[in-house]
């Protein structure tokens, strides 16, 4: 019998894995995807974005996305759609295709409620801890997975027990001069983006080679921090590691204080079964919420954990959206021009003086917008000319040699908190199965108002930047719409086993081994990209179940 | 007189070569008429000019043939990029009584701007420009895009490592 079994291999899993295995406990994962290796990730946009073949099948396996339409709610299996939830499924998780833009909470986002009060028809809670107690492990990430960046001073900037990043900032493109300059004749602080990314090579890992492909791809030389990388292959030195790839977890059965095994499909489809003293269950919002509910059984009839009926409540995202400017190399000089030209190195800019902005005189949570250039993937870029005319011969040669020789789009992202709500939860679809016969997570988006209105207060201060900079065809998307990236919640940790599905040890309330460490947790996510958090959180809790000697206690 | 698919065929240039491509162990071939007409469209949609290459000169038909047997395009999206040549075909015929194959120039551009005045037509040209797209960016791997011709034309840089042998595309 295994010590513990994670499912899941993301960033929720990894810093459990690496503690317990150093602590000297037997670990196993289980991971529906592949275990791909650093030297099978090549820059191949066909495979891996215009197929996206890290992800599963949609008519293998699918979520249902239920919206608010004309009145009513309409549910559509993503099989139809086209509309893909999944984000990345193999062996380190989604982490092996982040883009690694990774900002810590601060300390206003553990006190949301506290600090800037209720919103109608928003179920925001404080968190059951403060900042203070996540920074150790904020600062443990940015050394174990390898964090570079600078940390420039700003009214929001969070508190550090460092002074500075571990690893200097990647290079940027000189470029960044310009977007600094005009910053700073805005009174705005331009911050180079911490990047889960290393400048430099440590240990097997070899330094950022700039190759200028990261989001969506798996990193080649190994710099990027995906739990993969810097977590797992780690932890397997130790030798008590295990990882089942291709091992699709259907269910947990417990009885009603305890997880006794594990029910999962092998590559070949065969049912297995494996015991543990204690699991983790690590795999994705959406996906833990949904092996939870799939558990139901006599002891737990709505689901594992879930006697408070509150498994798949409050799911969020990243609220927001994001926009850009074109930059025509005919109105800059012929340095500003190389500059643009030159695809390697990171734009790397973030803006944090929105993190609380006032509108009417209140007092409002702002986010963090990241500037980065447009993706080089060149499909992509090839067919956005076509969204202005459908022309053909060399109408559109010109229009593609324009596209790729004469100019250089930047963009923003604007990250805001998504108010949990009511109308955002994962269920169980009652119709639709996936390939091993399980039922699939339905998805039901209702996002708050609120959400949109911040979203657009912080797009115009950026358009208003990228003009003054000189960009044309500046524009920005702020909509209700999510991203599938971005997602947390559903199994909220909190001290109230009738509000909140996890401990504040992330442990369920109502089990004595079960504890779920990937995003999940989070009862309000912040205004910023999610994964820092979760890695910081898994390191937490694994520090909590080394300490409780739950795994000791069992050995005796 | 619209004319049925008897007579379609028979009106219809057929191209005995075909374009052997195998994908996972399975075999696609394209000789038949639907084929050639999509690749005909495709010429005609991104021909050879002063401004660079044309989609003959890509290698458009090697990628196509990799696409009707990519899996994880959607079954109905395949079905939709074949279908698109024969409906093409049959309104040509239903307009000029003989083949896509059979017209000259200009009588291609009035099918073609005609076609786009429905929504079948407007989004099937735009589906076969991605993936014409796709046949001039994709790593030569892919059967197009050979000795970079697209990556050369456009000054794209598409980063490396690149897949070399087959066995590279991750997914095949």
């Amino acid at each position: 019998m295994y010590d513990l079994c994670i499912i899941g291999s993301g960033a929720g899993a990894g810093p459990v894995a690496l503690e317990l295995c150093q602590a000297g406990f037997k670990v196993l994962i289980l991971e529906k995807g592949p275990w791909k290796k650093r030297n099978e990730f090549f820059k191949d946009e066909i495979a891996l974005c215009r197929r996206s073949s890290l992800t599963p099948r949609l008519d293998k396996q699918q979520h249902v996305i239920e919206e608010f339409i004309d009145g009513k709610w309409s549910a559509t299996p993503t099989s139809v759609s086209g509309r893909d939830f999944w984000n990345g499924s193999m062996v380190g998780g989604s982490t092996n295709l982040m883009s690694g833009y990774f900002h810590r909470l601060k300390p206003n986002d553990f006190k949301l409620l506290t600090k800037y009060g209720e919103i109608k028809g928003a179920n925001v809670v404080d968190w059951p801890l403060e900042y203070q107690e996540l920074e150790p492990y904020y600062r443990k990430v940015e050394h174990v997975v390898g964090v570079s960046g600078k940390v420039v001073k700003h009214p929001f900037l969070e508190p550090r027990s460092e002074d500075d990043f571990p690893y200097p900032p990647t290079i940027e493109n000189p470029f960044t001069q310009w977007f600094d300059t005009k910053c700073l004749e805005k009174r705005l602080t331009p911050i180079p983006t911490p990047r889960a990314v290393l400048p430099c090579s440590v240990g097997e890992r070899k330094g950022c080679e700039y190759a200028g492909y990261c989001g969506s791809y798996g990193c080649a030389t190994g710099a990027k921090g995906s739990s993969r990388e810097a977590l797992l292959n780690e932890a397997l030195k130790t030798g008590n590691l295990t990882i089942q790839a291709n091992s699709f977890v259907k269910r947990l059965h417990s009885h009603q204080r305890k997880v006794l095994s594990a029910e999962y499909c092998d590559l070949q489809g065969k049912s297995q079964k494996v015991e543990a003293k204690l699991f983790v269950v690590a795999a994705q919002a959406i996906e833990s919420c949904r092996l939870l509910l799939n558990s139901a059984n006599k002891f737990f009839p709505q689901g594992l954990a879930n006697n408070s009926g509150q498994v798949g409540k409050n799911l969020i995202f990243s609220a927001g959206g994001s926009g850009g400017g074109t930059f025509e190399y005919d109105d800059f000089n012929a340095e500003k021009v190389k500059n643009l030209k030159d695809i390697g190195p990171f734009f790397n800019r973030s803006l944090q003086d929105w993190y609380e902005i006032k509108i009417e005189n209140k007092a409002l949570k702002g986010g963090t917008v990241d500037f980065l250039f447009e993706h080089n993937n060149a499909v992509a870029r090839a067919k956005s000319v076509l969204n202005e005319d459908l022309v053909w011969g060399d109408a559109l040669k010109s229009k593609l040699l324009k596209r790729f020789k004469a100019q250089r789009i930047l963009n923003f992202e604007i990250f805001c908190d998504w108010l949990p709500t009511d109308d955002t939860l994962v269920t169980l679809d009652p119709k639709i199965k996936d390939v091993w016969g399980m039922p699939v997570a339905k998805i039901r988006l209702g996002a708050h108002t609120h959400d949109i209105t911040i979203g657009e207060t912080l797009a115009n201060k950026c358009q208003s930047l990228l003009k003054s900079m000189g960009a044309k065809d500046i524009y920005a998307s702020i909509s209700s719409s999510p991203p599938p990236n971005l997602v947390a919640g559903g199994c909220r940790f909190g001290v109230d086993p009738k509000e909140s599905v996890l401990d504040t040890n992330c442990k369920a309330h109502e089990l004595d081994n079960l504890y779920v460490t990937d995003g999940s947790f989070m009862p309000t996510g912040g205004s910023v990209p999610f994964t820092w958090t979760i890695y910081a959180n898994a390191f937490r809790v694994a520090d909590e179940i080394i300490k409780s000697k739950i795994l000791l206690k069992d050995n005796n | 007189m619209k004319l049925n698919r008897r007579h379609f065929f028979s009106l219809s240039a057929l191209v005995t070569v075909g374009i052997v491509y195998y994908f996972k162990g399975k075999k696609v071939t394209l000789f038949d008429d639907k084929t050639q007409v999509i690749l005909a469209t495709a010429s005609h949609l991104y021909p050879s000019s002063v401004l660079g290459f044309g989609s003959k000169e890509v290698h458009f038909s090697s990628y196509l043939a990799f696409v009707l047997a990519d899996e994880r395009i959607a079954k109905e999206d395949r079905t939709f990029l074949l279908n698109g040549g024969t409906w093409i075909e049959e309104t040509t015929i239903e307009i000029y009584k003989r083949s896509f194959l059979q017209l000259n120039h200009d009588e291609k551009e009035q099918l073609l701007k005609k076609v786009t005045g429905f929504e079948w037509g407007y989004n099937y040209i735009n589906y076969l420009l991605t993936y014409i797209f796709e046949a001039i960016f994709s790593a030569p791997i892919y059967g197009s895009n050979i000795d970079k011709i697209g990556w050369k034309w456009s000054g794209h840089n598409p980063g490396s490592p690149q897949p070399q042998k087959k066995s590279d595309i991750i997914y095949v």
